[in-house]
């Protein structure tokens, strides 16, 4: 199989990742046939897709005719079996390992065994996922980032027993999409979930030092560093569970490696209920009709 | 105005030389060799525009900025430099760099020679390119006096960087969190996780990093960045900032980055 003969792509699950996924391979001239558990969800996302569509265009970014087109490009379906018709599969149903593995057991026999499987994951092993089906080969990583319509990057993952061409014809795909691929290993946090670790946890060991204040910190790292935001401005953006359960998931992935322990610090402001932004309140005070 | 003495030998006193001279003030350099003994012009790029160190300036200096890569030969180096340059220096602040020792602890080699008030004596840390950054962290100790803690604020204010104060430690804010950063990349390229270019690419378009972190090490200088490592390691004695064997590697090799030519990248 080759990417010239890659022409509908299914895509599963319609949440937000699954949602700007199927946006952006519609609008990339792709015919997408986008799956989910029922109609009532998929009539949602489908609303949701065209309204980002239309949107692109009342701002000049598309003309009327692409808009409609790539909005008629996208079919929705409720049957599994569906896929069958599919040249390339991109999953991204919710992070669960058995879920996912359910649902690779079940496509392994709808489709054909040299189309290729993308996960959409940032947290479980490719591997792993890619193990309960007949033909491993074919399943790759392919991490996107939200808001997907927006976010160039694409981590391309090889599992331990992904085909060479596989991971290739992916990178191909993610390009296609209008995105830059980066190959990564199928290791926990890929590249960027774990790179970044340092830049939250560092910073929440300078706090706990009492070098200097959280606001002092960020100020720091973006007036001297040049970053777009701080790390506990970030961390607040983010939400501060999200972002301690990410560290504590890497932390425990690479066996307690000392250079991604978690903050207790950060533990609790966990526990103490001040998440960041959308609770109002993390490191700093939100006001202004947010709760 | 002043007159500044740049003392170091890696890309951050070659940078703030630079800048220093830009903004004005008349600068003298003073480049350390391997075995800590000054005057032994080591940066090669330092001889172009720069007046070269005299031991006796026309002027005493108003400012010594230091920023001396690794621990031990800036050990050596003070030691030396508080011997020699006695007489003037009661009343000079001292700009020490914290990126491989606190100001607290080169405050106490200096005391030792009882020659150098060590009330003069305040770090400063910031990481390259320094031209781009607009706030400079300084870190007094407790026996800074205000005098030389005003005058480190002006100097900076000079060079158009805000002077912001942290508490002394081992490296300062800035410099902690992008070596960790550098140091855990440097393990995912060790580990072939990906290659350089695909981490900083990920980096900068997944995080919106301002460099990829490699990029940035080569900027900083890679024998810099392992001497904040091995300052950190030896300062809170954990594992975390162990630095990644590839990183030592290059540095052994003589691969530090732009200035030499190669680092995680190789420049032509």
């Amino acid at each position: 199989m080759t990417i010239e003969t890659i022409k509908k792509i299914g895509v599963l699950g319609s949440g937000t990742m699954g949602g700007g996924i199927a946006q952006i391979v519609a609008q990339s001239g792709y015919e997408v046939l986008l799956y989910d558990i029922n109609t009532e969800i998929l009539q949602k996302a489908f609303g949701k897709i065209s309204g980002f569509i239309n949107r692109a265009v009342e701002k000049g970014k598309m003309t009327r005719e692409e808009a409609d087109a790539a909005i008629e490009r996208i079919i929705t379906t409720t049957h599994l079996a569906n896929m069958a018709g599919c040249d390339f599969i991109i999953e991204a149903v919710p992070e669960k390992l058995e879920l996912k593995q359910t649902l690779y057991e079940e496509l392994d026999t709808i489709t054909s065994p040299e189309i290729i499987m993308a996960t959409n994951t940032s947290t479980l092993s490719v591997t792993q996922i890619a193990s309960v089906t007949k033909n491993p080969g074919r399943v790759v990583g392919m991490h996107f980032f939200n808001p997907v319509p927006l976010m160039k990057l694409v981590e391309v993952i090889g599992g331990a027993i992904s085909d060479e061409t596989a991971v290739q014809i992916t990178v191909e795909m993610a390009k296609r999409l209008g995105k830059t691929p980066v190959v990564t290993k199928d290791v926990p946090g890929f590249i960027v979930n774990r790179v970044a670790r340092p830049f939250y946890l560092e910073a929440l060991r300078l706090l706990e030092e009492g070098v200097a204040d959280h606001t002092t910190i960020d100020r720091l790292i973006r007036e001297g560093g040049g970053f777009n935001m701080g790390p506990f401005e970030l961390m607040d953006l983010i939400g501060l569970d999200v972002n301690f359960a990410a560290s504590v998931s890497v932390y425990e992935a690479y066996f307690h490696e000392p250079r991604y322990r978690p903050s207790l610090l950060q533990q609790r402001m966990v526990e103490s209920g001040r998440l960041g932004r959308k609770t109002g309140r993390g490191w700093y005070e939100y006001g202004g009709g947010e709760k | 105005m002043s007159h500044v003495w740049v003392i170091g030998d890696g890309t951050p006193a070659y940078e703030i030389a630079k800048l220093a001279q830009s903004a004005g003030h008349l600068v003298f350099t003073s480049f350390v060799d391997e075995k800590g003994n000054p005057d032994e012009l080591i940066y090669e790029q330092s001889q172009q525009g720069f007046a070269p160190f005299t031991r006796q300036p026309e002027a005493n200096p108003d400012v010594i900025i230091e920023a001396i890569i690794r621990k031990s030969k800036k050990l050596t180096a003070w030691r030396g430099y508080a011997v020699e340059l006695r007489k003037s220096l009661s009343d000079t602040p001292m700009l020490v760099s914290t990126l491989s020792a606190s100001a607290t602890e080169i405050s106490a080699w200096v005391a030792r020679t009882k020659m150098v008030p060590r009330q003069s004596i305040i770090g400063w840390a910031t990481l390259p390119p320094i031209e781009h950054s607009s706030a400079v962290e300084l870190l007094p100790t407790q026996f800074s006096n205000e005098r030389a803690l005003g005058l480190a604020k002006d100097f900076f204010t000079s060079l158009g960087k805000e002077p912001v104060i942290i508490k002394d430690c081992v490296g300062g804010v800035l410099p902690r969190v992008v070596a960790s950063l550098i140091n855990n990349a440097a393990y995912a390229l060790m580990e072939g996780v990906a290659s350089a270019a695909d981490i900083d690419a990920a980096m900068k378009l997944g995080t919106n990093y301002p460099y990829g972190p490699l990029e940035w090490a080569d900027k900083i200088g890679l024998d810099q960045v392992l001497g904040i490592l091995e300052a950190l390691c030896e300062a809170y004695g954990q594992d975390r900032y162990q630095p990644a064997p590839m990183l030592r590697q290059l540095v052994y090799a003589g691969h530090w980055g732009k200035r030499t030519g190669r680092g995680f990248y190789e420049y032509r």
